[in-house]
């Protein structure tokens, strides 16, 4: 493959930067607490990505004239700059090392889907001229990031349920993602909520069982069922490790739902008739 | 035994903790979810388009002909309003209703918990109101008004091939209702219906696997180099982008140089006007109008020649059949028949060997503005079109000639000759005909109408107004212009609605390189790929302009837009769809109408969930954090 000449903006910068944080925080990991610095190196790329991506947004916001929310590039970059905010808000409560590594490593996925997409300003469709859009877009936006880094903390349960067996960590990790999926929870009720109102506006349905819709609803149950667990299962017959285990495989698997309603639902049959899926 | 509601609520009858147990909702919400999968990954039958007969072969060859009717009976193909798939949801309502009654507490932490699961209750019950709801579309002409909404019903799934059959035979002849028709309380007046366009254009690289597969699209403006196209061991890279120019022909009238007598014919129909050409001499002599009507040009220099030319030609029997005319000049013409995809090889205006094929022929020529794709809209000669291919050497152009829009091709004339090409058409008798005599330059210039081979009239030209012939549909044919020194002249203008591009194009695999000099919305494969270079003018939005009438007066009026849809008497009325074919041209506008009292119970579950939820994840555990931190600071003190 031939390179071209590589164009310095905001866009590559903080792909860039991204990519070096997740490098270094993978060094970080790796080595341990001996490695400090290279934790501080992770935080600092991340940081900096996250100053030019908000350029980026926010260049493509006065070149545009509009929020740039709508569009599968703009959709994703826009995933991956609330990432990087709630990443940051995380990590000032919760200092989790290992954060810095998944979230680096979803933001440099994230960059590379969005290079091979249509960057080119658009101007908007007259289905997506409406406040309720940017209300809509914002609430999905956040729970989603909210939900990636309740993943996160899933995955780091297992991990160190795998390697550690049941322990402090663990504890920890499990009350960080109920912490998490319940801060994310009604911003993701917002989130449909707000795009029925959108719908019944545009299209005099509130709901119409289009795969998007279907999809979005999916996940709300995955993570409904987490919570329902969560409060009432503690008197149920399952000894209290199974449960945890039970109930952050949920968290995982609600992630999953989520990437597949906001970008894998073209690969569906039934893709074609939506009115809403990314093609 | 009898019990109070209070007793069952709070007691431990089974029946009461069967209903009350979350083991329940989580059970419900699970199967719930399932059958929200199960109907994202089967088709739903009303989302498809298509006879019963499409639906049901859809179906069969997804499934089998067994696992599908088995599917249709257990609702599948329509999940989400089946008895079963309904059942769950109320069994959900039941379920937060008897949890909500039996933890009841007037205490505050219990009212998030409370307002959530009531707004369950809201919702659904918004919902069922709902079912009722009345929706449907009204289509309106500009400048008319209708009370009149259609419903389109449900598509039904045959079961088996011959109700399939039988169903779709049944909508065919029009013995199915395929909609209905209902009365609204008033009328919906349209003004003007108005799709506005950015003025900017969008320029964009659409590339595709030649397999099919998702359709990559990248920007123009903003990039130059595209990255590695979708995949494919194809690299594009945009060097140069120029306007279009479009060259068209035009007749002009010279003051010197050899005698081309021709005529310029205006036809105006159905408030519609436009022009043609014909000539005295060479197979333009003779043009078809309109389905009704043929004409014919007959020049002689003096009375005695006219005479003699006249009595040569009677009155058309057009048997010969369509052809397509090689055009070198004025008197010099080929015609070749319209072999289908047989290549026929001429001789050039340079001397060099050209083949030509005609690759297809279109009674009714028409195209999907959307997806660009050309198709015949009918059997009917309405827009006959055929495309012809040209190829000299390893160089080739395909083009659409129309016959009876002569100077409407693409790009004319054809890069490879210098020649002009036209379809002509001949091969349908026509019962209105109309000649043209010319007989010298000053006097005997006239129209011949002959009805069904007769000569009916002879048409003078009347003082100032040209000489012209109405024909019963109400068309006007004048002789607008005589000219005697007629030539051909190419004008070339450049072309908003398109644009050219140069492109390098580097196979990966063999690394060849080519320089391609495209141009925009033609389809474009090399390789394992296909490109299009598309120039668009993105909506801006959908206007329609309404006034509402309620006995006989003018109520209210709105402008719809999408997302500001006009409100009254309970209904709201949508923009909806308009003449895609027309677009920017249409005269009417579509638009849903729809009254579902359930809304405003939907509307009010969503507020009481947001703000249960709102206090149960949000305000309190800020609340109880706060109980612990005095609890703390009491213990301390």
């Amino acid at each position: 493959m031939t390179l071209g000449p590589l164009n310095i903006t905001p866009f590559t910068v903080s792909f860039a930067f991204y990519f070096v944080g997740m490098v270094s925080a993978l060094g970080a990991v790796a080595l341990g607490r001996r490695a400090r610095a290279l934790l501080i190196a992770a935080y600092a790329a991340h940081g900096a990505g996250g100053l030019s991506h908000t350029v980026l947004f926010l260049q493509r916001w006065i070149i545009g004239g509009y929020p740039p929310l709508s569009g599968l590039f703009d959709a994703v970059v826009f995933f991956a700059w609330t990432l990087i905010v709630v990443f940051g808000v995380a990590e000032v409560l919760f200092r989790t090392r290992w954060l810095a590594l998944f979230v680096g490593a979803l933001e440099v996925a994230l960059f590379a889907y969005a290079a091979d997409c249509d960057s080119t300003l658009q101007p908007l469709m007259p289905v997506l001229k409406s406040t309720w859009l940017v209300i809509h877009v914002f609430a999905y936006m956040i729970a989603y990031s909210i939900m990636a880094i309740a993943c996160f903390n899933a995955v780091l349960f297992y991990g160190y349920l795998n390697t550690q067996g049941e322990s402090e960590q663990t504890r920890r990790f499990d009350s960080l993602v109920y912490r998490f999926v319940a801060f994310g929870f009604p911003l993701l009720t917002v989130g449909i909520l707000t795009g029925a109102v959108w719908a019944n506006r545009t299209w005099g349905r509130y709901w119409g069982w289009d795969i998007k819709e279907t999809w979005s609803l999916i996940t709300w149950i995955a993570y409904a069922v987490y919570l329902h667990l969560r409060f009432w299962s503690r008197t149920w017959a399952i000894p209290p490790l199974r449960r945890s285990a039970l109930l952050n495989w949920l968290a995982l698997m609600g992630f999953l739902f989520i990437l597949v309603t906001f970008l894998f639902l073209k690969y569906l049959p039934s893709a074609q008739m939506s009115k809403h899926v990314y093609l | 035994m009898i019990f109070s509601p209070r007793q069952i609520l709070q007691g431990n009858h089974p029946v009461v903790r069967f209903f009350a147990s979350v083991k329940l909702t989580v059970t419900l919400l699970i199967l719930i979810g399932l059958a929200c999968i199960l109907g994202t990954l089967i088709p739903q039958a009303d989302t498809l388009a298509g006879s019963p007969r499409d639906i049901y072969s859809l179906y069969v060859n997804a499934y089998g002909p067994r696992l599908h009717i088995l599917f249709n009976i257990l609702g599948f193909y329509r999940l989400y309003s089946s008895w079963w798939f309904s059942a769950l949801l109320l069994l959900l309502a039941l379920n937060m209703i008897v949890c909500s009654l039996r933890r009841f507490r007037l205490q505050a932490r219990q009212i998030g918990f409370q307002l959530t699961h009531l707004s369950i209750v809201f919702l659904l019950a918004g919902v069922l109101i709902g079912l009722n709801a009345r929706e449907g579309f009204i289509q309106i002409n500009e400048g008319e008004q209708s009370d009149t909404i259609l419903f389109v019903p449900r598509k039904p799934v045959p079961d088996t091939a011959e109700e399939a059959e039988q169903l779709t035979n049944e909508q065919r002849s029009g013995a199915a209702r395929t909609a209905v028709e209902l009365r609204l309380p008033f009328a919906i007046h349209l003004d003007d219906f108005e799709l506005r366009r950015h003025t900017a254009p969008l320029d964009k690289l659409l590339v595709q696997s030649v397999h099919g597969g998702r359709i990559y699209s990248y920007g123009l403006r903003t990039q130059k180099r595209i990255p590695r196209a979708a995949r494919q061991p194809v690299e594009i890279v945009l060097l140069d982008t120029k306007p279009l120019i479009r060259r068209t022909s035009q007749i002009v009238e010279r003051t010197s140089g050899p005698l081309e007598p021709a005529l310029e014919i205006e036809i105006v129909h159905d408030g519609h006007r436009h022009t043609h050409w014909v000539f005295a001499r060479g197979t333009a002599r003779r043009r078809i109008l309109t389905d009704e009507c043929e004409i014919e040009y007959v020049r002689a220099a003096t009375p005695v020649e006219l005479a003699a030319l006249l009595a040569e030609q009677s009155v058309p029997t057009t048997a010969t059949a369509d052809c397509l005319a090689l055009i070198r000049s004025m008197t010099d013409v080929t015609t070749l028949p319209l072999a289908l995809g047989r290549e026929q090889t001429v001789q050039d205006a340079d001397g060099t060997s050209l083949a030509v094929t005609v690759l297809q022929f279109f009674p009714h020529w028409n195209m999907n503005l959307q997806t660009r794709e050309i198709y015949s809209a009918s059997n009917a000669r309405r827009n006959p079109a055929i495309q012809v291919r040209l190829r000299k050497g390893d160089a080739a152009e395909t083009q659409w000639l129309f016959s009876r829009l002569p100077s409407a091709h693409g790009r004319q004339p054809f890069d490879l000759t210098t020649m002009t090409l036209q379809f002509l058409e001949t091969d349908m008798r026509r019962p209105h005909f109309l000649r043209a005599v010319a007989a010298d330059t000053t006097t005997g210039r006239y129209l011949q109408h002959y009805v069904e081979g007769r000569l009916a009239a002879t048409l003078p030209a009347a003082g100032d107004s040209p000489a012209s012939a109405t024909l019963p549909d109400g068309t006007q044919v004048r002789a607008l212009r005589w000219v005697e020194r007629s030539a051909i002249e190419l004008i070339e203008q450049p072309d908003p609605g398109g644009f050219a591009a140069r492109l390098r194009i580097r196979d990966l695999a063999s690394g060849k390189v080519e320089i391609l000099d495209a141009v925009s919305n033609e389809v474009y494969e090399r390789g394992n790929v296909r490109f299009l270079l598309q120039r668009d003018f993105p909506v801006d939005q959908y206007i329609s302009r309404v006034r509402v009438v309620q006995n006989g007066r003018e109520v209210t009026s709105h402008t719809i837009e999408m997302n500001d849809p006009l409100k009254f008497a309970g209904y709201t009325v949508y923009q909806s769809s308009y003449d895609t074919e027309a677009g920017e041209a249409s005269r009417y506008s579509v638009l849903s109408v729809k009254r579902d009292p359930g809304v405003a119970l939907v509307y009010a579950g969503f507020v009481l969930l947001t703000a249960g939820l709102i206090i149960v994840f949000y305000i309190n555990p800020w609340m109880q954090k706060r109980k612990h931190a005095e609890a703390l600071a009491a213990r301390t003190e």
